[in-house]
């Protein structure tokens, strides 16, 4: 119980002792501040958990390769040669590719749904996407292989043809061959992380305040400058959280890649052309592998937890330099 | 409400473009069909009460041979009801894997076992049962095209990216007189680790020692040029679905996703259609070892088809249960005697009578 009533007077000064009140009574928030203090360590404690025994398992490979291990791309399980840069150009080629893919539409539906849709068509919207994000990857992963992939291959082929005179897009959009490859495995993840990203920035644009949406449009701008000049300014921190959750998912993505990239580790300009990425190698062979093979396959998973670690600071400096050019 | 439906829409032909793939059970038709005369001289098997029998015998390992599997235990529970057999197929490592570590009473599989990993088989010594044997076909895609033969010289340099399009002199050189056009050639290989790669391999490095550098293996390095797909399925799906794609497959999976194959040349000279007969005569072909391993890969003989697998059952020698000794010499006797006779139903070429007889001969040392 704590003890409300005023110190009686002593006839001293009254201390800052009189007034904390019964000791005893601070026993649940003591409780209570230790649990979330364990619960917030706890998290740290996991991921350096993680971390380390992954980094452990991984070192018979990192030993014999060196920084070979991330630098060259002979990756010949066969051989014992394990060199990933191929590999882990395939993984940031797609992931780059699903974000190009994914932000411009997300933000389109995210404003759609928050500024223009009428309220019926805004629950349809706000449903499928839910529906969306609960289809399982491997489905997107089949329908992207027996459905899409022979369309895109037609696609591809007569992009290929029509820029095959242009000496840069030449080497970008080249042939293909079967349809899987890097732009295959990217518009699939894009779609993936769209849900995602959509779902976390209509949340933020929701909480620009309407006031200064009103003040914009009285003043005379149009609804595109006031989305400009009010909404984004506002959501620049969660419109970069949202992309980096997008990005953390599509880096990750296993199967779906797995079941549209190709298989063929290979750094190449060529988005229509197969190559492999991190997350699939790892799936597809980690139940075969044994001894510098298995240690191999997980460095590639410290090497996407690196990675992941890597652009998420990268992100958050990029929005403390934003907000302070911002001045706020 | 147009999205919703739309939505079911594209569930619709995820899932039956997933049926697709095992949609009807024609490889057993074709391949039944194939082996009249593949049926040799059936050796009897040893004289054993199944229904006397008990325990559970477990097994895992290779998935190539688990289609057999399934079916002979199937048929081996209904005579002796007092047995259990389940059977995981895990992959052929895993199996032995499994066997050396006593987690198992038998492992499939489509390989030996290596000599560096010999001492980890705790259980000593381990006997191989070979139990059945069959073609990897080379499938492909080629519109206009439906008879071609390849030597082996010829698809050593198509797997290694040195032919890269259908008009190329060297496959012209093996088929005279078919139209090739000048489509870019797709290779497909297994993106996974696989017996069915590391047996196709060890047949081109086998038979076409000079063009094929890439060594054999579970997986090799494949040139870039090529590209993966997931299982014998994903790579049949791949090669049904792309004009111009060539990929190795197994029987079943080429069967079902109807695609065309290929005829090999052997090493008499002979173009070999991948059927289960030439698998048998490429058993016949293959010389036996006297712990019965053999390599049936480019064995001789006019009508052996040159790629063919092994796939054996092992087992450790000294059982230390009787029970499960008596089990295990019940299962492999019924396995090797009419588990020959259901092989061709499923997909596998039955063992020549003398091979049949000599791994029947090798029950009675299991004890």
């Amino acid at each position: 119980m704590t003890d409300l009533s005023i110190p009686p007077n002593t006839g001293r000064p009254v201390t800052l002792q009189d007034l904390a009140g019964d000791r005893n009574a601070t026993r649940p928030d003591a409780i209570f501040r230790n649990g979330a203090k364990a619960a917030g360590y706890l998290v740290l404690v996991i991921l350096a958990a993680i971390a380390v025994s992954t980094t452990v398992k991984a070192w018979p490979a990192f030993r014999s390769e060196g920084f070979g291990y991330f630098f060259s791309d002979n990756w010949v399980p066969s051989k014992g040669q394990f060199g990933a840069r191929s590999i882990i150009y395939g993984t940031l080629i797609v992931s780059a590719i699903g974000l190009v893919v994914a932000v411009p539409l997300s933000l389109g539906i995210a404003l759609f749904i928050t500024e223009l849709a009428p309220r019926r068509i805004r629950a349809y919207i706000t449903t499928v996407m839910d529906v969306l994000s609960s289809v399982p990857s491997v489905v997107f992963g089949l329908w992207g292989f027996l459905v899409l992939r022979p369309h895109l291959k037609d696609i591809y082929n007569s992009i290929a043809d029509a820029v095959s005179g242009i000496p840069v897009l030449r080497s970008i959009f080249g042939p293909s061959l079967s349809g899987q490859s890097f732009m295959t495995a990217g518009l699939i993840v894009g779609l993936m992380i769209v849900p995602i990203i959509t779902s976390i920035v209509r949340e933020v644009f929701q909480t620009v305040p309407t006031n200064e949406k009103n003040g914009a449009l009285a003043l005379g701008a149009t609804r595109w400058e006031m989305v400009r000049g009010v909404v984004f300014p506002h959501s620049t921190g969660g419109i970069v959280g949202a992309i980096m959750l997008g990005l953390g998912r599509a880096m990750g993505e296993t199967i779906a890649v797995a079941l549209v990239i190709g298989a063929s580790p290979q750094i190449t300009s060529n988005l229509f052309g197969q190559g492999e990425a991190m997350p699939s190698v790892i799936a597809r062979n980690l139940n075969e592998a044994s001894g510098t093979y298995q240690s191999a396959l997980i460095g590639l998973g410290v090497g996407l937890f690196l990675l992941t670690i890597l652009i998420n600071i990268s992100a958050r400096m990029l929005v403390r330099r934003v907000d302070r050019a911002k001045g706020t | 409400m147009a999205l919703p439906v739309a939505l079911l829409a594209i569930l619709g032909l995820v899932v039956s473009a997933c049926g697709d793939d095992k949609k009807d059970d024609t490889a057993s038709s074709d391949t039944t069909a194939a082996t009249a005369d593949s049926t040799t001289t059936t050796a009897p098997g040893l004289d054993i009460d199944y229904a006397s029998l008990t325990g559970t015998l477990n097994g895992s390992g290779s998935s190539f041979q688990d289609a057999l599997e399934q079916t002979v235990k199937g048929e081996f529970e209904k005579k002796a009801t007092g047995v259990k057999v389940n059977y995981a197929k895990s992959g052929s490592s895993a199996g032995k894997a499994d066997l050396a570590g006593n987690t198992v009473q038998f492992a499939g599989t489509d390989s030996l076992i290596k000599d560096a990993d010999k001492g980890t088989f705790t259980g000593g010594e381990v006997l191989y049962f070979p139990i059945a044997a069959a073609p990897i076909t080379v499938s492909f895609n080629l519109s206009g095209v439906t008879d071609l033969t390849f030597s082996a010289d010829t698809l050593a340099g198509i797997f290694g990216g040195t032919i890269t399009t259908w008009d190329d002199a060297k496959i012209k050189a093996d088929n005279p007189d078919a139209k090739l056009p000048s489509t870019p050639i797709a290779v497909v290989h297994r993106s996974d680790g696989s017996g069915t790669t590391s047996n196709f391999t060890k047949y081109l490095k086998k038979a076409a020692p000079t063009v094929w550098t890439l060594d054999a293996g579970d997986t090799v390095n494949w040139p870039a040029t090529t590209q993966g797909a997931e299982k014998n399925s994903g790579v049949a799906a791949l090669i049904g679905s792309t004009d111009g794609a060539i990929g190795y497959v197994d029987l079943a999976d080429s069967v079902s996703a109807k695609l065309t194959r290929a005829k090999v040349v052997n090493s008499a000279g002979k173009a070999v259609e991948a059927k289960l007969p030439g698998a048998s005569a490429a058993l016949a072909g293959a010389t036996i070892n006297a712990d019965l391993t053999y390599d049936p890969l480019d064995a001789p003989g006019a009508d052996a088809y040159p790629i063919t697998s092994p796939t054996w059952v092992i087992v450790y020698k000294t059982q230390a249960d009787p029970k499960v000794a008596d089990a295990l010499k019940g299962y492999l006797n019924f396995m090797l005697t009419e588990g020959q006779t259901l092989a061709p139903t499923v997909g596998y070429a039955a063992l020549p009578g003398e091979l049949q007889a000599k791994a029947i001969a090798q029950l009675d040392s299991i004890g």
